[in-house]
């Protein structure tokens, strides 16, 4: 039994004990404990504990949940009823009772822990190297760049996908993460700078004393100048060499950090690191001291499933993971209170051999989200405390008596899911939360450890001294003896906009001004500094953009209501980085009614807000040349902007169907925190229904799958050599070529048909006997059979195919089915996922950030492309010409829906032409998704009849041949064996015997006069070996089964004088598995085989160069003059 | 009988020309006799199939274009390997087509051809070139064009006035005649009694021996005499290389015991031109390329088709036309702008066999009757 202690209180920790309830073996003779944690303020349970003991016992997943249950029962009986009665739940340690509370602890962001909306999406994935992310506070966020913008409180931002730039009141922001190049200085801030000037609020600025007076402090900041702090807003100046000295500020490069278990775990990502990989794990390479601030950001997708260990050790004895046992962690844990909530819980706590303390933190959705904490570790005292980001403790954990030495490793280790490590700052931290002093002095402490307190008067720039006054005589301190100023009586700021963060770690609070731009990009201008007042400074201050870390605006400032429901914004822009609510949209002068065939920006003028400018006017025609004819305006936004031509995105207007979960899986999934990994999640894993087989449905209406993903519902009249002829209601279109064409449903499978993968593989195998011969079709008979082969044509009766150049006739009303394989499809070997099972189903589940890369679409040049898909799974892809809106509605609904502004309407069709289906108008109101640019092919691969495409079968590989990696001739078994010995007669008289040649170097050359390669490759054999220095090497040609006539001859004609052996039948030969000649034996001077090369050649002889220099120990054995 | 056509030596009224009109309807050059034996039409559609598709149709002249424009001055081909064997080739590819070799687009080149091949023949020793593939090679154009070919302008009057050039103004059958003397006497001094590159070679492989072989059928088919015995020495040659599976050895003894579907469709054409397709050999190498009609070959493609498409014409009309199909097809792809098909040999030979390859739909060479 151990002890534990369960903070329910921050300021009365209640004692608990722990009750083991199950662990089971590992391999490594460990046990892994779950164990529960009961106290007033819940009941936590970790699924997973590792220590030694000699228990056996089994864990099931049952028994676990049970004794959780009957844990939870127990409480009321065991806990503290008085503690109870006082209502502890409720004043419980931060541990957020209502999802809705959640948004005002810590940072503002953390709204989006509670939030459904993903939020994290493709902030990973960069189009154009390190992209900034703009939040909005409904969970929208828009990859892009800050833009110059006069007006206060509005963020003026580009978005990527977008050619004009939108404005976002502050009100509607959450934050803002700006990118960080990598040529950013890291060492910031700079050698030159002495203090850290730490101000109400917690912000900070890096900086040198240039001026002090009774009102003001003067500082001098790099990328700022001189600043004017007013004196009752500063709380302390520090020596950066000091207390308050920056240790590592990042993550900025992966170099900072050792990745585990290799580099490619992690990546970089504008200035994150980024893993999906389940056990990925970071260290970092600086040091922690005994005493540490540790401000970290972190952000998850689907659910965040980490542990942070500080102060781990780095014992010799310890395995990674046993030093991360022993240090201060945070994790996050199940909670069986919150398990129905889908939430779990994020948990401090300390382990050691004799005790354990826990604390719960905050709650986390099991979804998308983002945290930002800051920990205080005091590995001397044996705590670590748990600040939210605006300074509200959380939690805190003692190590209690067990002295250990304190660790300096922090380690970061993803446990599941995708985690990004967004920024963390570590510091020295002098082990107090603030010195208190006295009402109105202020205390000078000395480097020398000297304290000096007394009024402040003056800073004397001349002599370098900070001035007291006394009541006699004033005292002076010199500056560069001073380690820390601490003020008293520091006011508070008022409520404020925005908190900024920037890359030399300086921290403020304060309003936007502006933005003004500074160089010209293209046809805008960049932002060059970003303009902000506090009461606590005395003039405005310019921050270089490029200095901009992070900017959060502050819950306070935010818009109570949100961006506020919009009605008819409900569809969804996402694309990398970027998930926008928002509406397709028209120029009111331009959609409506427009006639048919006229551009509705054909050049007229048009006073249109666009945010180009200050003006409000401005040509409509005036368009960038990448802007394509689809405008998007943002929900909260007043102006649209078009969206770029070259985009990948797709606009959602309806999410599909959940899709149902298989009640088979579900009774057996484990969820994703109690797997454990070793023996018990193997059991899991064979335990839960694997489903082998594919189930194979498929749509009873024809259908026609294109390789762009267009699904045209169609009747298929005949195919010939040409392509297909169809019947279609959509269009008057009847043909399309073979060569784009993926699938053909012809009609409905008489049963369900259930495909093994190992069959499914075999149908998608080429042999490499038809390499050259690939099969183009594959047919599907209505009750299941599969043929290969080639399709000749179709008529209403009959198919021809030609299977392995054999005429075949099939009717056609056996054909369910048919899938065209492409050559280009062959090349690429890797088969996508997705299943037949899905043709025809309109479920469609692909991401944006799928690992497919579109391959086509990146180079694919001219104009926007864009696939409406239905939600019956009918798709079809066109080049949009232009949107309109339709006024033909009723004017209530009008006013709901379609009348966006004065200036902008809602699209309700897209007019455009089809490349296969010709002229199309596709209503709005019926799609479900637009797919634009790129996107089309990123979900194409996806879908179901995509992912049937041949692949070449493995190829055989030849031993000892075309593997690099491998020293060539040593593929042989007889290789490093001792030569087998022999004796054979030479050819004009004498014996060779092996044996007598120990100490030199043999080669034995196999060979026969009828053998062409053999007879061009001996003399250069024979030269190579004259070219090595000394007599060290012994050249013996083994002539195979020949008249000694013969030999003589061919030697002649050849002009050849060898060593030559007879080896008349062939007995020699055997022993050194002669099978093909020439073949060439290298004899090491120990008698050993060192090579065995088949072949002749330039390649044998280099190869044999290579192998003699080797042996000889021979550098540039070449002669002179070669 | 030999005797005497070997003595018309202008043979264009000869039964195989005769013949050879009559398969090419639209000839324009009929004569009389060609009159006089019109082969039966519905047996010509039995035996021969349907008309040639015309995708082959414009395949092969866009490779026949590309040979003209790259012929020399001389009447041979440079830019790869070049020789008798080469000119060789590219003449029986324009033979083959159909086009009348007097007075058709391709006449010129023909006849540069066998004045280039005729040139390059050792007077005393008959050997054509520089290795017995270009003599094997040779050979075959010269057997083929021997009969077909107008011979009354091959020597323009004044062309040249050295001596030695007007001794090697032979006619084409005193070239054939020479060089079927020659390859004969290769024979005689190989103990193998086939052939390799050298003339005086005392080994033999598969391959060259293929070539030769080819070419002194097609010799005897045009009324040179070839002792049988000789032909049989080589048929004993290849029988001797043939496994009981069909797989056919590179050369006796060690090596070349992988698949090489050039090799066995070699030794199968020899026994079907030998009229040797009672040996079990000839039934297993036969059955072997049936069997892999899909076969691709890693290497030598370009050599291989030209053979495997004359064995399987040979052995199986019905396996043929199966393969043909996919030839077609493959040749449809692998076609240059220029109307070349290039190996690594260069651009005419690689074009060469793969026209000759193709030919086996218009099977105009009288080396192709069955």
């Amino acid at each position: 039994m151990m002890n534990f202690r369960i903070d329910t209180n921050w300021a009365a920790p209640l004692a608990c004990e722990c009750t083991r309830i199950a662990r089971c073996e590992t391999p490594a003779n460990e046990l892994a404990i779950s164990y529960s944690l009961a106290g007033a303020s819940g009941t936590y349970y970790r699924s997973r504990w590792r220590c030694r003991t000699n228990y056996p016992f089994l864990i099931t997943r049952r028994s676990v949940l049970l004794v959780a249950y009957l844990l939870v029962a127990w409480i009321p009986v065991v806990g503290d009823q008085s503690l109870k009665a006082q209502g502890l739940q409720a004043q419980g340690p931060q541990v957020v009772a209502d999802p809705a509370d959640s948004k005002t602890i810590g940072n503002p962001r953390q709204a989006d822990l509670s939030g459904d909306v993903p939020v994290w999406a493709n902030l990973g994935r960069q189009i154009e190297g390190p992209v900034s992310v703009l939040y909005l506070t409904d969970g929208d966020r828009l990859a892009g760049r800050l833009m110059p913008s006069r007006q206060q409180n509005v963020l003026r931002w580009q978005g990527q996908a977008f050619t004009e730039p939108f404005d976002f009141a502050l009100e509607n922001i959450s934050a803002v993460q700006f990118a960080i190049s990598g040529h950013v200085a890291q060492q910031v801030p700079s050698p030159a700078v002495d203090f850290g000037f730490e101000l109400a609020g917690g912000d900070l600025l890096y900086g040198n004393l240039v001026g002090l007076t009774a009102d003001k402090v003067e500082l001098e900041v790099p990328g700022l100048g001189r600043v004017q702090v007013r004196r009752q807003y500063l709380k302390q100046i520090v020596r950066r060499q000091g207390g308050g000295e920056l240790i590592y500020l990042g993550p900025t490069q992966s170099t900072d950090w050792l990745a585990v278990p290799s580099a490619t775990a992690w990546r970089e990502d504008a200035g994150h690191l980024v893993t999906s990989r389940q056990g990925a794990m970071l260290r970092g390479n600086f040091s922690l001291p005994a005493r540490a601030r540790i401000e970290i950001e972190l952000s998850w997708e689907k659910e965040c499933n980490f542990v942070l260990a500080l102060g781990a050790t780095e014992g010799i004895l310890e395995t990674t993971e046993e030093a991360l046992d022993r240090a201060f962690r945070l994790e996050v844990w199940e909670d069986q209170r919150l398990s129905l909530r889908k939430e779990n819980r994020l948990v401090a706590l300390k382990e050691s051999d004799s005790e354990a303390d826990v604390a719960g933190l905050v709650r986390l959705k099991r979804a998308a989200g983002r945290i930002h904490l800051i920990l205080l570790l005091d590995q001397t005292e044996g705590v670590l405390r748990v600040l939210s980001a605006a300074g509200q403790p959380l939690g805190e954990v003692r190590a209690g008596h067990e002295q250990t030495e304190p660790g300096e490793r922090l380690w970061l280790w993803n446990r599941g899911g995708r985690l990004c490590l967004e920024g963390i700052r570590v510091s020295r931290w002098d082990g107090s939360f603030s010195r208190r002093t006295s009402d109105d002095q202020t205390i000078v402490e000395r480097l020398a450890g000297s304290a000096v307190m007394g009024t402040l008067e003056r800073f004397d720039v001349d002599t370098g001294e900070l001035v007291f006054g006394g009541e006699q005589d004033p005292q002076r301190v010199r500056l560069d003896e001073v380690a820390a100023v601490r003020f008293s009586q520091v006011r508070k700021l008022p409520p404020l906009t925005l908190h900024v963060s920037f890359q030399d770690g300086c921290r403020f609070h304060g309003e936007l001004l502006k933005v003004d731009g500074n160089r010209r990009e293209g046809n805008h201008l960049a932002a060059g500094r970003f303009w902000m007042v506090s009461p606590a400074v005395a003039q405005p201050l310019a921050w270089p953009v490029a200095q901009l870390r992070s900017l959060v605006v502050l819950p306070a400032a935010q818009s109570p209501t949100g961006v506020g429901k919009h009605r008819g914004f409900t569809c969804r822009l996402e694309t990398v980085g970027t998930q926008l609510h928002g509406a397709l949209v028209v120029p009111a002068s331009a959609g409506v009614a427009a006639p048919a065939g006229s551009k509705n920006l054909g050049g007229e003028e048009a006073s249109i807000p666009t945010n180009r400018g200050e003006s409000a006017a401005r040509p409509v025609g005036s368009l960038a040349d990448n802007a394509s004819c689809l405008h998007w305006q943002p929900r909260g936004c007043s102006a649209a902007s078009p969206l770029k031509q070259s985009v990948a995105a797709r606009i959602v207007y309806r999410d599909p169907p959940a899709p149902k979960p298989k009640a088979r899986r579900k009774k057996g999934k484990p969820r994703p925190q109690s797997l454990p990994p070793g023996v018990w999640g193997a059991l899991m894993k064979a335990l839960a229904n694997q489903d082998e087989t594919t189930a194979h449905k498929v749509s009873g209406s024809p259908m026609l799958y294109l390789r762009s993903g267009d699904t045209i519902p169609c009747e298929v009249t005949r195919i010939d050599s040409e392509g297909i002829h169809f019947k279609t209601p959509l269009s008057a279109v009847r043909f399309v070529s073979h060569d784009q064409v993926k699938a053909a449903v012809l009609a409905r499978s008489l049963r369900k048909i259930v495909l093994s993968k190992a069959k499914r593989l075999r149908l998608l195998t080429l042999p490499r006997m038809q390499q050259e011969n690939p099969p183009t079709h594959l047919i599907c008979s209505v009750t299941g059979d599969y043929l290969r082969g080639r399709l000749l044509g179709m008529d209403g009766q009959t198919l021809q195919m030609e299977v392995r150049l054999e005429a075949v006739s099939v009717p056609r009303a056996q054909v369910s089915h048919i899938i065209w394989f492409h050559e280009d499809e062959l090349a690429d070997t890797e088969m996508a996922g997705t299943e037949w099972a899905e043709i025809g189903q309109s479920t469609m589940t692909q991401k944006l950030d799928s690992t497919e890369e579109p391959k086509k679409a990146a180079s694919l040049p001219g104009p926007l492309r864009v696939q409406a898909v239905r939600g019956s799974g009918v798709r079809m892809t066109f080049v949009p010409q232009r949107s309109v809106a339709d006024d033909k509605i009723s004017p209530l609904l009008r006013e709901a829906t379609n009348v966006v502004s004065a200036h902008w309407r809602h699209a309700t069709a897209l007019m455009g032409t089809s490349p296969v289906l010709g002229d199309c108008r596709v209503e709005l109101k019926n799609i479900d998704r637009l797919l634009l640019g790129g996107a089309i092919e990123q979900e194409a691969v996806q879908l179901a009849p995509q992912g049937w495409r041949l692949r070449h079968a493995q190829q055989l590989k030849i031993a000892g041949a075309g593997s690099s990696s491998r020293i060539p001739g040593t593929a042989s078994a007889l290789v490093g064996r001792s030569a087998p010995a022999f004796e054979l007669e030479l050819l004009g008289g004498g014996t060779f015997r092996l044996r007598d040649s120990v100490g030199k170097v043999v080669v034995l050359d196999f060979w026969a006069s009828w053998c062409g390669p053999c007879m061009q490759t001996m003399p250069r054999v024979k030269r190579l070996i004259r070219e090595l220095p000394g007599d060290q090497v012994q050249l013996v040609a083994i002539n195979l089964q020949e008249m000694p006539d013969t030999i003589t001859s061919t030697l002649q004609r050849h002009g050849l004088e060898m060593v030559v052996a007879l080896d008349p039948d062939g007995v020699v030969a055997e022993k050194y598995t002669v099978t093909a000649i020439p073949q060439t034996v290298v004899i090491d001077q120990q008698g050993n085989v060192a090579r065995l090369l088949v072949g002749g050649g330039t390649q044998l002889v280099e190869q044999l160069r290579e192998a003699l220099e080797g042996l000889l120990g021979v550098d540039a054995a070449k002669p002179g003059g070669d | 009988m030999h005797h005497s056509r070997l003595n018309s030596e202008h043979g264009c009224t000869s039964k195989r020309l005769a013949m050879r009109l009559a398969v090419c309807l639209p000839m324009v050059c009929f004569t009389t006799k060609v009159l006089a034996q019109p082969v039966p039409a519905p047996l010509f559609r039995a035996a021969y199939g349907e008309v040639v598709p015309r995708d082959v149709r414009e395949m092969v002249d866009r490779g026949l274009q590309y040979l003209v424009k790259t012929q020399n001055e001389s009447g041979s081909w440079a830019g790869g390997q070049q020789g008798p064997g080469v000119t060789g080739l590219a003449l029986l590819a324009m033979l083959a087509s159909g086009e009348d070799p007097n007075f058709g687009r391709y006449s010129q080149p023909i006849r540069r051809g066998l004045r280039n091949i005729i040139s390059a023949q050792n007077a005393d020793t008959g050997y054509l070139g520089s290795s017995m593939y270009h003599h094997g090679f040779g050979m075959l154009a010269l057997a083929e064009a021997y009969g077909a070919v107008d011979e009354r302008n091959l020597w323009p009057t004044g062309q040249g006035s050295r001596q030695d050039q007007q001794a090697n103004r032979r006619s084409v059958g005193q070239a054939l005649e020479l060089a079927v003397r020659a390859a004969l006497t290769s024979q005689k001094k190989n103990p193998l009694g086939a052939w390799r590159y050298s003339p005086d070679a005392t080994d033999a492989d598969t391959s060259v021996s293929g070539a030769v072989l080819v070419g002194l059928l097609a010799a005897r088919n045009a009324g040179i005499e070839v002792p049988d015995a000789a032909m049989d020495r080589a048929i004993a040659y290849y029988t001797s290389v043939t496994s009981p599976s069909g797989q056919v050895a590179y050369s006796g003894g060690m090596g070349g015991f992988n698949e090489s579907i050039a090799r066995i469709s070699i030794a199968s054409l020899v026994y079907s031109v030998a009229r040797r397709k009672d040996l079990p050999q000839a039934k297993a190498t036969s059955k072997y390329l049936r069997e892999r009609l899909e076969a691709t070959p890693h290497a030598y493609k370009e050599y291989t088709r030209y053979y495997q498409s004359q064995a399987l014409f040979q052995t199986d009309l019905e396996a043929w036309q199966k393969w043909n199909k996919r030839l077609v097809r493959q040749l449809k792809k692998a076609q240059k702008k220029d109307g070349s098909f290039p190996d690594q040999f260069g651009g005419a030979v690689g074009t060469s066999m793969t026209l000759l390859a193709l030919a086996l739909n218009y099977r105009f060479l009288p080396i192709y009757e069955r």
